[in-house]
Parts: C-alpha cells; structure tokens; sequence
C-alpha cells in the first residue's frame, strides 16, 4: 500500500511571505496525524497544500505515491477521488438535502442506481449518528450535524485518506468529544489514514497517534511526535508552552 | 476491477428448536462498490423454501471465505438486519470479522431523528391554494411592517434624531450616482436611438421626420428617461442593496445592531433610501439628455440638423413636462431602495437565501416601479399635468 501522505522540505508561502519552511513527514496507512499550532501559522494552508488546491512554493507533497506538482489534472484527479475532506464549516450544498449531499459523490464517481445510491447514502449517514436526518436541509440542522453530515459526505466513496480541518471547531465539549470518538471508530473499522487540522488540546490527545507542531516563530516544524511522549519530553520551549498552558487549565 | 464476491443463503435446522430453523448466509469473495450494492434475492429465495408448519428464527453468518469488503457490504449486512428485525428474526453478527462488526455497530446504535415534516406533495388543490393565500397575506403584511419601520425613521431623519453614518450615505450616493453613469449613458443612448427609428418609420411617411425631435423630447422627459434609469437600478442597485443585508443578515450582523440598540432600518436602510431617492432624479436628468442625444444621431442621418431639431425640442419641452418625471423619479429611487432593503431584510440565513434576496429584490422593484408608474399616469392626466 503506497503512503497516504509523503511531505518533503514542503516551503509554503502566499507571494513573497514565507508561511512555513522544510516542512518534512509521512503519514502511515491508519494513522491518525494531527497537525497542530496557533492561530495564523498555516495550519489549514498546510492542508489546502495536501490536498492540491495550492502549490508548494518549494519541496513536494506526495499523496498516495503520486507528488502533485507533477502529476497531470486527470491524474489529481482521479488521486482526489480516493480522498475525504470534512471542511470547517462544513461546506455542505445548502440546495441540497442531506442525502442529496451525500449521494452527489456517489453520482459523479459511481455507476450506482439511483436506489442504490439512496440506500448507501442512507447507510453512510447513519454511520456518522444522522440516520432519520436524510430529508433535512443544512439550514435546518445543528453545527454539530452538519459536521457529522459533512463527514458523511467525505466517507461517500470509501476514501483511503481523511483530511478533517478544524472538527471541533463551533461544537460543545461533549458534541466535540462525540466527534473524536467517530473519528477513532472510522479509523479502527475503515483503516482510513486521518489528518486532522486543530488546536484543541483535548482533541489531540484523544485521538492523534502523531502530531506535527507548527512554531510560527520560527516558522518551521517545532516537533513532530506522539503527544505524550512530547508533552513529558518538550523538545523546545514552544512546545512545551503549547502543550500545557492550555492543558494545565483542565 | 470487479471483485469475485458471492452470497449463498441456506436452510438449516435450528439446534435450539426443532419446530423452527436457521437462515445461515455464506458471505465469500472481495467485495466492491464497482459489483453494485448487492440485494436481498438470496435471502428471500432461501426464505421462501422453508417448510410450512416451520418458521425462521435467527439468521446467522459464515465468513470463512470472506475476503475485502468496501461499504457494498456493511450496507448489505445492514439491509439484512431491517429484513430480519421486520420478520422478528433474531439477527446473530457473531460470525462476522472484527471490522465489519465495529461498522455494522457503528451505523446502527446511536440516536435516531425524527425524519423531517415535509409538506406532501401530493396535497389537494384547495390545501395548495389556501397555503398560497395564506403565505401572500403574511407576506403582504410583513411588508406592512417594514413599511411602517421605514416611516418611522423616516420621521426621526428629518427630526434630526436617526442614528445613521453619513459617510455610509456619502458612500451609496457615490455607488447609485457618479458609477452608474457609464451603464445609463449605453442604455439611454440607445433608447433615444430606437424610438428615433420607430417615430421616423411613421412620420416619414407624411414627410413630417422633422416632428421626430418633438416626439422624442417628449418621451425621454416624461417617461422613458425615468423608468430606464429606474429598471436599470433596479437591477443594479436594488438588487445589490438585497444582497448586502442579506448576508449581514445570514452572518448575524443585523443582531448585533438590534443588541447594540442600533435600529437596522435607520442604520442600514435609511442611508440607502436616501441615496436613491436623491440619486434617481439627477440620473433621471442625464438620462434624458443622453436619449435626446440618441434621438439627434439618428435624425442627423435623416437630414436634419442640429438647429432645426434643438428648435422643435425647445419648443416641445416645457418645465411641467421636466417636473412630472423628476417627481416620478424621486418615488421611483425610493420605491427601488426600499424594495432591495425589505428583501435583504426579510431573507433567512442560508447562502441560498442571499441569492434568492437579491433576485426578488429586482423582480418587485420592478413590478412596484410599473404600478406606481400607472398610477402617476392616471393622475398626470386627471390633472391635466
């Protein structure tokens, strides 16, 4: 199985300003990757980087063993498609109901009926907790719903890879750590590899097997690591405060 | 690539009671979404053949040839289960493998909503028209209220007491005045330019061409030099007005002033009205300048000059014929204004509901700009105006 997500000295920058700089790390197949730091240091640019809707200013990003600045539009892709984006507002068509929004990748993708559909779509929402839900309009659900509806979305056609951006974002506690356990069943039954963007302390240690830790001050990796082992070892004092100022509150 | 899944379904006497017995279904082979999703035919088939004193009581699994499977099989597991929870079979998963179990719990504890209330599509004619009815009523009052809120701070405007950002009016007057004019001088140009062709088409043919000037000064000034410049703001001013507050609206903008203690009608709407209403008759002059200039164009062709069609023009025009469509503007810049502001004002919350603002904002500036115009046309001419 290739690698979900290979970055090399991946350099992003918007024009002349430099985001982040040789920004190097794999994810595993199954793996959940969390990438972590505070507002403004490119989090979800680092994301919109992997998933190709912005070229790297230097370095490559390899997704499923193809590098995106090389491949062709066709060839990206047919790479999109065995993947899964969760957006922070969770970017559902608002025309549409949910069932619609869920089968509407199933009608680009698949040569599915249109029953067929319905009923995978139907068993796709249940899977996230929405099943009763199919005939809502995003407009008339709560945020938390709309993340799981969004998520369903994602998982629509078995994707290999997940990219959350902010899933806790807007949501209660609870409804959040609601969420994290999804994301654990998903990746425990489904095997999908999993890269989430957030700053949420509680999310992080809850779910992720490794972090990548943005330090916008240096603008570089500050550490990539299983939680734990970097809240008891800080490898610099930027992790550290990060780590535990938030933390120290609970 | 099409994987090699197969489904058998078999009878087999239950161990437990022996005037019952068991549903086994054999599940081997890769499973993927590119075979379909698979249906309950084996399971039905099987069903079918059971004895009749005999009644199925649990449907149990055999997986030891069972290979990948993607959703074509949760999903077909799952459909078994509302199968067997409908015959009151027990659905034994215990054979499954692990990760089909996790799925097969995952989609199916949990909470389960009530299934959205729509309205039934295949309600009577009478429910149809009697919902109609009643969603014009409430919409026609509605627009009542918004009607009175914008009198209201009307009043207050001219008793000095409105709370409203000049620079925000400075700025609309700006956006409907000095950039509108490009769009006016293109249409009313050729409006002038069309009604020189009709009317030359007819008087050419009593060798009166000369008597065009007159019918074009006429109708620039009393009529279409306005309902041109106030279908065209319509389009581009009022429906950008509905757009505006519609997505101050959606991204809860409009709460904050209402918390704040700020009315929206007088903050947001106020400067708008104003704006239009003073911009629409200074447009509405230039409007006519522009058409007549069409007008001369195209009479210039005919040979006629630019004396003999400034003296028929003069003596047509007259100052009552300039204040009937200066007075009908200002209505009509007020009319478009306040139509743009009540949509945006009224829409709901979705990014869909902004589009759906902004196109009938257009639609009744437009219808409302028609009727008032009728109404003015009754008048003028009761009047004798």
């Amino acid at each position: 199985m290739e690698t979900p997500v290979a970055v090399e000295n991946l350099t992003m920058a918007y024009g002349e300003t430099v985001v982040m700089r040789d920004l190097s790390f794999c994810v595993s197949p199954g793996e959940i990757f969390v990438i972590v730091g505070g507002s403004g240091c490119g989090k979800s640019t680092l994301m919109r980087h992997l998933i190709g809707l912005q070229s790297p200013k230097a370095g490559t990003v390899k997704l499923l063993g193809e590098s995106l600045n090389e491949a062709s539009p066709e060839k990206i892709n047919a790479l999109l498609r065995r993947v899964g984006v969760m957006y922070q507002g969770g970017a559902l068509w608002s025309s549409m109901t949910l069932l619609e929004n869920v089968m509407l990748p199933l009608e680009e993708y698949t040569d599915l009926s249109a029953k067929e559909r319905r009923e995978l779509a139907r068993y796709k929402l249940s899977l996230v907790g929405l099943a009763g839900t199919e005939d809502y309009y995003p407009s008339e659900i709560s945020g938390g719903m709309i993340k799981r509806a969004s998520l369903a979305r994602a998982l629509a056609l078995d994707p290999e890879i997940l990219f959350f951006d902010e899933p806790g974002a807007g949501l209660d506690p609870l409804s959040a750590k609601r969420l994290d356990d999804l994301t654990k069943s998903i990746r425990d039954s489904l095997g999908t590899a999993i890269v989430i963007v957030t700053h949420e302390l509680d999310s992080i240690f809850a779910v992720a097997d490794r972090a990548i830790f943005l330090d916008i001050a240096t603008k570089t990796a500050g550490a990539i690591g299983k939680p734990r082992e970097l809240l008891e070892n800080p490898p610099n004092a930027a992790v550290y405060e990060f780590l535990t100022r938030a933390g120290s509150k609970k | 690539m099409a994987g090699s899944r197969d489904i058998t379904a078999t009878i087999l006497p239950s161990a437990v009671d022996p005037a019952s017995c068991e549903l086994r279904v054999c599940l081997a082979g890769t499973w993927t979404l590119a075979d379909g999703l698979g249906d309950l035919s084996a399971i039905e088939s099987a069903a079918k053949s059971v004895p009749a004193q005999k009644r199925i009581d649990r449907l149990t699994f055999s997986c030891d040839e069972l290979g990948e499977g993607d959703s074509s099989l949760i999903c077909l597991i799952v459909k078994m289960a509302t199968w067997a929870r409908e015959r009151n079979v027990k659905f034994d998963v215990a054979a499954l493998p692990e990760r089909v179990l996790k799925l097969y719990d995952l989609a199916t504890t949990g909470t389960r909503y009530v299934a959205a209330e729509r309205e039934e599509r295949s309600a009577g004619i009478f429910y149809k028209i009697g919902r109609w009815a009643e969603n014009s009523a409430g919409d026609f009052f509605k627009a009542l209220d918004f009607l009175g809120e914008t009198f209201v701070a009307t009043g207050r405007f001219f008793r000095g007491k409105a709370r409203m950002r000049w620079r925000d009016c400075l700025y609309f007057i700006q956006d409907a005045g000095l950039e509108a004019l490009p769009i006016i001088t293109l249409i009313s140009f050729i409006t002038g330019v069309i009604l020189a062709f009709i009317g030359a088409m007819q008087l050419q043919r009593f060798g009166a061409t000369i008597y065009v000037a007159n019918g074009i000064a006429l109708a620039m000034v009393r009529e279409m030099g306005v309902v041109m410049a106030g279908v065209i703001m319509c389009g581009r001013t009022g429906a950008a007005y509905a757009a505006q507050i519609g997505s101050m609206q959606a991204s809860e903008e409009i709460s904050a002033l209402r918390v704040l203690g700020v009315s929206p009608v007088e903050y947001l709407v106020l400067p708008r009205l104003l704006a239009l209403s003073l911009m629409l008759p200074l447009l509405t002059i230039y409007a006519d300048a522009i058409g007549i200039a069409g007008g001369l164009f195209v009479t210039g062709t005919m040979g006629i000059t630019v004396d003999q069609f400034w003296t028929q023009v003069m003596a047509t025009l007259n100052v009552r014929h300039l204040a009937s469509g200066l007075i009908k503007s200002v209505f009509f810049g007020w009319l478009v204004a306040w139509s743009g502001c009540y949509r945006g004002m009224r829409a709901g919350k979705s990014a869909l509901d902004v589009g759906s603002a902004a196109t009938s904002a257009a639609v009744l500036g437009m219808v409302l700009l028609c009727i008032a115009d009728g109404i003015f046309a009754v008048v003028y001419n009761a009047l004798n105006f």
